[in-house]
Parts: structure tokens; sequence; C-alpha cells
């Protein structure tokens, strides 16, 4: 069983009545998670877990201890923190800890709790079920499936021994699954992902996969090359990640990150990429609800990150923003990106050419200073004239900056809830399919 | 269970040869009359009733797991020590068959009552699954075993002081900000972590199996920014995760390389930045082993040939009826795969199907010759036993296919790195790991190292930047023309290696001499980022 709200707050507060230092602090959480696998048009490996950790931070003066537990027993949680109370007085002193956060914090309300996700049968039966319909639809077409759906509750909670406490709670439900032709020259894959089980539309993510993989089959050769791009939303969605990971103020400001400037001084403020951009994260979102709190129980709000093209903020953890002399900034919850009016399919009639890409695939680091990133398309790549798509063709290895991607994009579509492929599944996402002018392909790849 | 028997269930495995079996017998697991001394008798007795009660809902194949993660670590920045932790993750898997169909729930609750809630529920999700199930599993036979296995090691990181692991840390920093750097400004960043997987394994058929897995990772970066350019680099030191104790910290050259490392981050800024184009590559084994885990170790996984990652970690250029001597590479290739290997990080004496650790040739003369399987797919690929491939990242996961160390072998006649670089004419030196990726089937590859250095006419000359290449994987393996021997052999590992739905984390190794690979297309990365950038409008 996992702990409620309440059950967290007791717990914390049990916790934190064992310590015996200056001050402490506690996060604790509560998650069940489920899943169903398949592949080969058969059900793989599935399975579900149940757990709940307790990490408590002692501190004494400028020396903090950090222990990990999931013994819940009141001797285990005393002994956790007898620990943490040691390791604290062998820790050397640290100048940069921070004091506890004391002042009261305005705690946006999310919706990211769907209550009707936590019915552990009721789910357990859609995931049967939309399993079942891909396995039906590649049969259909004599195709392979192999997919992943994944139901999850998480319940969490922060408290300090000087009277900030948050909690909060969300659930995360996602779908993928590609199709693939049994001579395996062509595939196609789609993603779904909300807090709303029922808000999947599992039923399109399965016709969209096929269809890709009807529509790849006997993909052309072109050269490698600087091409328009249009990048679906998901493929949209791994690059905008990319580009939020490296948003620190601190290695900005010490001239380690593509938002140094020489000096000593940073882009914050400046123009960085195409005017039309506007990305931002808000935890409220009714889309895409997310979490509500940050490092020592800090709130997370509303918070643009490129406006009018223009680099908005930077995140800045406490520390950092006490000696620069600014307000800290937790990281994103969630990331949204305005677009236009057309839902993307619809968009995609508009374009002029360009070549289409449904996924992005093991990306990396590759260049720091410019943040170029390399990667492959995955899955469907196709080449669109006059908004129709024409054929498909062989997969690219990129090596491209979000940063030049976000220049160099010319218009989009209607912002939609998607997950990347590569990056992170926790951070629910709305971006819209992008309309890029440039989009620098570097080898090819056979891998279909 | 007697050492006959436990012997018998060794080499049922069919895997290995009866030379093999001394050595790897002297490596690994012992077997024991005795009951097993740990875990305790409560455990041992609650596994034995989850068994029980799966059978009794009908399961025909039930394992338990009882595992306790421990983790523990270290880390600095410069002259500050900014974090301690230490971290206890305690909980039992069960893992069913029922209608041929796998069923598995977690639990952190380690009684009779959570146990058997999982036991029902993950028979439960058997029956249900089992709807969707093509071809009942049949798993390859395994003789039942009572063993125990720990990793070899001098000295327990658990049991050195967070005093003395900050101090180390502490010291190295100040080795490094000793080394001059002008107007540039260092910035060092280090972990010491040390993690121990405790594992009891009972399984339907009789096995009892308590592991205790040690595995220590270390790792450390120094940033040089030129603040007047806006420009900086960055070097990791050399330094990789394996499975042993505290003494490998101690026994790292650290003072030496983390010097090396402030100075190589500082040089790395004015360094001439390459051209692009065709080069003889001499891949240090501080770099090849990650090439090699990439281009070797997950194509041939029979998981991904048989399509069962097709969704998410890729399938493989190798096919379910065309890898048996597929021409994978040039006759400087043989290359092994071992879970038995000293220092490694996938060593272990039992998979996590109960089966032995093994040590068998995946490449020969550069012909495939075998793929890793579990007892689960061993007869998809017409074989009667499991290599042993079997492994779970913690107790709330299901085990499957995950890669044993696989290692290039070093060549028998002597060769050493400056041997292969006096015959080099026109060749870039890479040494470390930066960038690494690689398509969905295998076939493209991008790679870079933390430094690069020019090789013209038999001699190193100078350090050069911006440097990466790509390639195809059975194109580079036919290009391996020189190979280093024993001497220049080094053990290069991961922590992290992910794969599966929900990704799982395999700790894995990969040794390697230094080897060189004829005419490669080198890229320069500073030059990629320009192709279609229209300015930065800073």
């Amino acid at each position: 069983m996992i702990l409620d709200l309440d059950e967290l707050e007791g717990l914390s507060k049990k916790i934190l009545g064992f310590s015996k230092s200056e001050w402490a602090e506690v996060s604790v959480e509560s998650n069940h998670e489920a899943n169903l696998r398949f592949a080969a048009n058969t059900v793989s490996t599935s399975g579900a877990s149940e757990n709940t950790s307790a990490t408590i931070t002692a501190v004494n003066g400028k020396r903090a201890g950090t222990v990990s537990t999931n013994d819940l027993s009141d001797d285990g949680l005393r002994r956790a923190m007898a620990r943490a109370e040691e390791i604290a007085s062998l820790a050397p002193e640290n100048e940069e800890l921070m004091a506890p956060l004391t002042a009261k914090q305005n705690y946006l309300r999310s919706s990211a709790f769907d209550a009707r996700s936590t019915d552990y049968d009721w789910t357990a039966e859609e995931r049967s079920k939309i399993a079942q319909a891909a396995i039906r639809e590649a049969t259909a077409h004599s195709f392979e499936t192999a997919g992943f759906l994944e139901s999850g509750v998480y319940n969490n909670a922060y408290r300090n021994s000087k009277g900030l406490f948050v909690a909060d709670q969300h659930t995360r439900n996602t779908f993928s699954l590609t199709m693939r032709t049994a001579d395996g020259k062509s595939s196609g894959w789609n993603k779904r992902a909300s807090h709303s089980m029922g808000q999947l539309d599992s039923q399109m993510a399965i016709l969209r996969a096929s269809e890709k993989c009807t529509a790849w089959q006997d993909a052309k050769d072109i050269d490698p090359g600087v091409y328009k791009v249009i990048l679906e939303p998901s493929a949209a969605a791994d690059l905008l990640q990319q580009f939020v990971w490296s948003l620190d103020a601190r290695p900005a400001e010490e001239g380690r990150s593509a938002f140094s400037r020489p000096n000593g001084t940073t882009a914050l403020g400046q123009t960085i990429v195409n005017e039309k951009v506007h990305l931002y994260s808000d935890p409220s979102h009714p889309l895409v609800p997310s979490g509500i709190y940050g490092e020592s129980g800090l709130a997370v709000h509303p918070t643009d990150w490129i406006k009018d093209g223009k680099l908005m903020n930077l995140t800045r953890d406490r520390f950092w923003a006490n000696k620069t002399g600014k307000d800290p900034m937790p990281g994103p919850t969630n990331l949204i990106m305005d677009g236009g009016g057309m839902l993307p399919e619809d968009f995609l009639t508009t374009v002029k050419e360009g070549l289409l890409v449904t996924s992005f695939w093991y990306i990396r680091d590759l260049d720091d200073p410019t943040l170029l990133k390399t990667g492959l398309t995955r899955d469907g790549l196709f080449w669109v004239e006059d908004g129709k798509i024409l054929y498909g063709i062989t997969n690219f290895r990129w090596n491209e900056s979000p940063l030049t991607m976000l220049q160099n994009v010319m218009d989009f579509s209607k912002p939609v809830v998607t997950a990347p492929r590569d990056g992170w599944d926790g951070m629910p996402m709305c971006v819209p399919m992008l309309y890029v002018s440039g989009f620098n392909f570097a080898s090819q790849s056979d891998a279909v | 269970m007697d050492r006959r028997l436990f012997l018998k269930g060794v080499l049922a495995t069919g895997a290995l040869t009866l030379g093999d079996l001394d050595l790897s017998l002297a490596r690994r697991a012992r077997a024991f009359d005795n009951p097993l001394s740990t875990p305790s008798k409560s455990e041992q007795d609650l596994a034995e009733a989850l068994i029980a009660q799966a059978r009794s809902l009908g399961a025909t194949y039930c394992d338990v797991r009882l595992v306790r993660m421990l983790a523990q670590s270290v880390s600095a920045r410069d002259n500050i020590v900014t974090g301690l932790s230490d971290s206890e993750s305690y909980g039992l898997g069960i893992r069913v068959i029922k209608n041929g169909t796998w069923g598995f729930s977690a639990t952190r609750e380690v009684s009779l009552d959570a146990g058997k809630t999982a036991a029902q529920e993950a028979v439960t999700m058997a029956e249900s699954n089992s709807k969707l199930q093509r071809v009942p599993l049949d798993l390859a036979p395994v003789a039942a075993v009572q063993s125990e296995w720990k990793t070899p090691i001098q000295k327990n990181p658990f049991e050195v002081s967070f005093k003395d692991r900050a101090q180390f840390l502490l010291d190295m920093h100040a080795l490094a900000a000793s080394v001059p750097m002008g107007n540039n400004r260092l910035t060092l960043h280090s972990n010491l972590r040390c993690v121990r997987e405790e594992k009891y394994f009972a399984s339907s058929e009789g096995s009892k199996i308590w592991q205790e897995i040690t595995r220590m990772d270390p790792s450390t970066w120094a940033i040089v920014a030129d603040p007047a350019k806006g420009e900086f680099a960055s070097r990791a030191l050399f330094v990789l995760p394996q499975g042993r104790g505290f003494e490998y910290v101690e026994q790292y050259p650290y003072k030496d390389e983390i010097k090396q490392a402030a100075a190589d981050a500082h040089e790395k800024i004015s360094a001439v930045s390459v051209e692009p184009g065709k080069y003889d590559l001499i891949l240090h084994p501080t770099h090849l082993w990650l090439t090699i885990h990439e281009t070797v170790g997950h194509p041939t996984e029979l998981d991904r040939i048989l399509g069962y990652e097709a969704n998410f970690a890729g399938t493989s250029f190798l096919t379910p009826d065309k890898w048996k001597d597929y021409p994978y590479g040039s006759d400087y290739m043989n290359i092994v795969a071992d879970r038995t290997q000293d220092g490694a990080l996938a060593t272990v004496g039992f998979d996590d199907d109960g089966v032995a650790a093994q040590s068998y040739p995946l490449i020969q003369k550069g012909e495939l010759v075998a793929l890793q399987t579990t007892r689960e797919q061993a007869k998809a690929n017409g074989e009667t036993a499991s290599r042993g491939e079997s492994y779970a990242e913690g107790w709330w996961n299901i085990p499957f296919q995950r890669m044993p160390n696989v290692s290039l072998q070093p060549n028998p006649k002597k060769k050493s790195l400056d041997d292969i670089v006096k015959d080099t004419g026109k060749g870039i030196l890479i040494k470390g790991n930066s960038s690494y990726s690689i398509d969905q089937q295998r076939y493209n590859f991008q790679f870079s190292g933390q430094v690069a250095f020019a090789v013209e006419d038999g001699k190193i000359t100078h350090m050069l930047r911006d440097v990466a290449y790509y390639g195809k994987t059975e194109k580079f393996w036919n290009e391996l023309d020189a190979l280093g021997d024993q001497t220049e052999y080094m053990l290069g590992g991961a922590m992290y290696d992910g794969k599966g739905e929900p990704m799982q984390s395999n700790p894995v190794s990969h040794g390697c001499p230094v080897a060189r690979f004829a005419n490669q297309r080198v890229i320069n990365t500073r030059q990629q980022s320009a192709n279609s950038r229209k300015g930065m409008m800073s």
C-alpha cells in the first residue's frame, strides 16, 4: 500500500521528531507503478511495484549529512536520522550550505492528480485492452508491434524543522508503440502521455504508428546536408528539453555555458532565438499540470524562459541566488511552447517543403559552448511537398543545436500535449509541430 | 546440494569447456553443504512461503528476490564538499509464470502479508496477460544450486570513513588547483560513489543463492573557462567504475591524472581545431571500451535481435537467421563475453535466473559465434542452455536480458602504443569518452573523446580540439588493422547502461588494448554547429 498525503504529512512530522540536530529536512515519496510490455505481437515482461522512501538531511552549523531509507519502522527512521547526524558530524564545513527556507511559500494548485487513474484494476484492464488493440492492428496489416504502457501514482511531501511543509501528488500514464513490417524495412512510432489514463487517446496513437509504418516503406536515399524540417511535437519536445536543461545561471555566469558571454556577462535579456518563440512553464497549466515545488520546498511559479525570442530567465539555486543578489529560480516541472492556430495534421498541409521528422533518438552533447547535440531520426522520416507526404527518406544522423533550431523556426502549429522519445518522461510537455528553415543532417543511417 | 550436483549444474549449461570450468570455478561460486549463512533464516523461510503461495495459485514457476541496495556518495566542487549521503532500499520482487506468461510484483514491505499480496498480483497479471501471449514461455533448464558469491574486494568502501573520503577529494582538487591557468578559471567536480547489492534468490526449482556485489564509481571533471573569450573546455579523468573495493581508488594514479586533466582542459581551449577528413584512428582503451559497448555489446543481445526492444532500445543489424558466422571484423577481432572477469562491473556468481556466470567467445577472428541469452531466450536461439545474462537493476524490477562484460582480447604478439604510433603516417590518437551516439540497429555511430592528438609521420605532435568520428559498425571493425598487446589492456565500463521499459540500468565493463582503425571519417564539431546557423544573435 502506498501512503496518501495525510499519511505522508504524519510520517514527515514523525521523522523530524527524531532530530537532535540544529535543523533537519525530509522528503518523503510514496509511489505505485504498473506496466504492460508487448513485442513481436505478444506480451513480454510486465510488472508492478510500490515503494515509500524518506530522504533525511541533518544539519549542524555548515555541516550536513543525508540518508535515504525505505525502512519506515520507528527504529528504522530513528536509525536513519541518527546516521544523518553522524554523517553531518564527519562532514567538512560547506560554505554554500543554505539555512532552511522559512518564508511562507505561495504554492499553486495543480490538477496533475487524476483519481480515476489510481484505480489499479481499471488501469490494468485498460492497459490490456490497448495492447490487444495494438496487436490487432498489427496483425491486420501483417506488421509486428512492440509497445509499453505504464501507469503511476506519485505522492510526495517536503518538511523542514523550521515549519515549512508542502505535499503534492500526481498521476502519470504513458503509452508508446512501434509498428514494423515483417521484413523489417519499415517502421512507425507514436507516443502519448497524460496525467489521466482516460485522456491517452490510445486508438489514435495506434493508428498513427500504423500509418507511418505503411507510408515509410520503400524509403529513398538522399544526401546528408542542411534541409528544412517539420518536427513533429515529440521530436520538438526532445530538443526543447535539451535546451531547458542547460538554463543554469551559475555556469553561465562563471563562463561555462552556451549562455555565457565574454567578461562574465550572460545572454540574459538578449534575443537569442527567433522572435516568434515563447517558451515557458506553469505547474497549473490545465493540459500539462505538474509539480508545484522544487529545491528545499521552494514554490514553482509560472516562468517565461524565452519570450519574443529573448532569454528571460535562468534557473538559480538558493546559494547562487543569495550570492548574486537575485531570487532563487527552481527548474521547470513542465514545458509549454506557444504556437499557431492549426492542429499539427492541418498545419502539415500548409507546409511548402521539407523533411517531416517523427522522432529523435540517442541525443547526446557534442559541443557544449554552442549547445551542439547529435542524434538520429527514427521510425518515420518523410519528404513533404505542398502539404503532402510524398515518400519516405532513409534515416539520418544529425548534428545540431537546439539554439540554432529555435533561431531557424519559421512557423508552428497549435501546441499539443506530447512526450519526448529520448528525453525525460517525467516532464509534461505541450508544444507545437515546428517548421524550421535549416537543420543539419550529417550522415546517413541504415537503421529502420 | 552437494558439490557433485553443483558441478553438474554448471556443466548442464553446456556453455563451458572442461578447461574453462576449472578456471571459472576457481574464480567463482563455491557450493555449500550447509545452509546459507545469509540472509536470515526468517528471510529464507519467507521466500519459500511465497514460492509455495504462488504455486498454490497455479504458478508453474516462481522466483523470489530479496534485495538490499546500498549506496554511499561523497561529492565535491572545487574546495567544498557539497554532499555526503548514505542510502538503503530493501524490498522483494516475486516473478511467476502462469499460463506460459510472466507476472511480476514488487514491494518494499518484506513481510508474509505483503509478499502474499504481491504473489497474488503477479499471478493475476500473468493470467490476464496470457490472453495476449502467442507462444508460451519455455525456459531452458538449469540445475538447482545452493551457493554464495561475493565480489572479491580488498577494502570495503563502506568502511572507509566519510571524513577520509571527503578529504581525499579535497586533496585531489587542491593538487589540480595548483596547475597554472593564467587568467583562465578552473572548476572541478568529483564524486566517489560506492554501491552494494545484497541479493537472495530462491526459485521454485530449488535454487537458493546469496550474492553480495560491490562496485566503486569514482568520477572527476575539470572545466576551464576563458572569461575574456567566453570559451570553455572540459576534461574528465579516465577513471571509470569497476567491480572493486576502495583499493581501486587508492591504486588509481589520481594525483598525476587530475593535474594532467586540468592542464589538458586549459590547453584544449586554444588547441588546433581539427581539419575534417580521413585519418587512421588510434583509439586508446580509455576510449575504445565504449565503442565496443555500443557496436558489439548491444547488437549481440538476442532480445534485440528478436524484436523485444523494438519500441525503445532498438533492434540489431543482426537477424535471427543470419547471425551465425557473420563477418563482423578483421582477424584481430576476438571478443569474449565474460561474467567472471575480475574487477568487472557485470561480474557475478549467478544471474537473476539462477544460472552460473560464464565466459564464452562472442567473436573469433572476426566471425560472430554466439549471442547473449537468458533462460527464456536460449531455445529461440537453438540452444539448450542459457548463457546466463539475466539481470534486474533492483528488487523493484523484473529481470531481463542484460549485457555481460564484453571485451576485445589483446594481441598475442608484442605490440605497444608506441609501436602503433611509429607505424602511423596521418592519424589521430583519442583518449577518454565524450560524445557517443548510435542508431537503433547499431549501424551508424558517432563518438568523440576527452582529448585528441595529431599523429604525423610516426609521432604525436600536438593536441587537437573539435574531433569526432563517425562510421558504420561492420566497416569499422573490418578496418581494425593494429592491436596492442596485454600490456596495453585496460578495463573501462559504465554503471548505468539503459535498456528496457521501464528503463533499467545495468553496470557493465569492457576491456581492450589500444587499437588502430584505418582511414576513418573525422568531422570538426565546431564547424558542424555552424552549418545551419544564421549567426548567433548576441
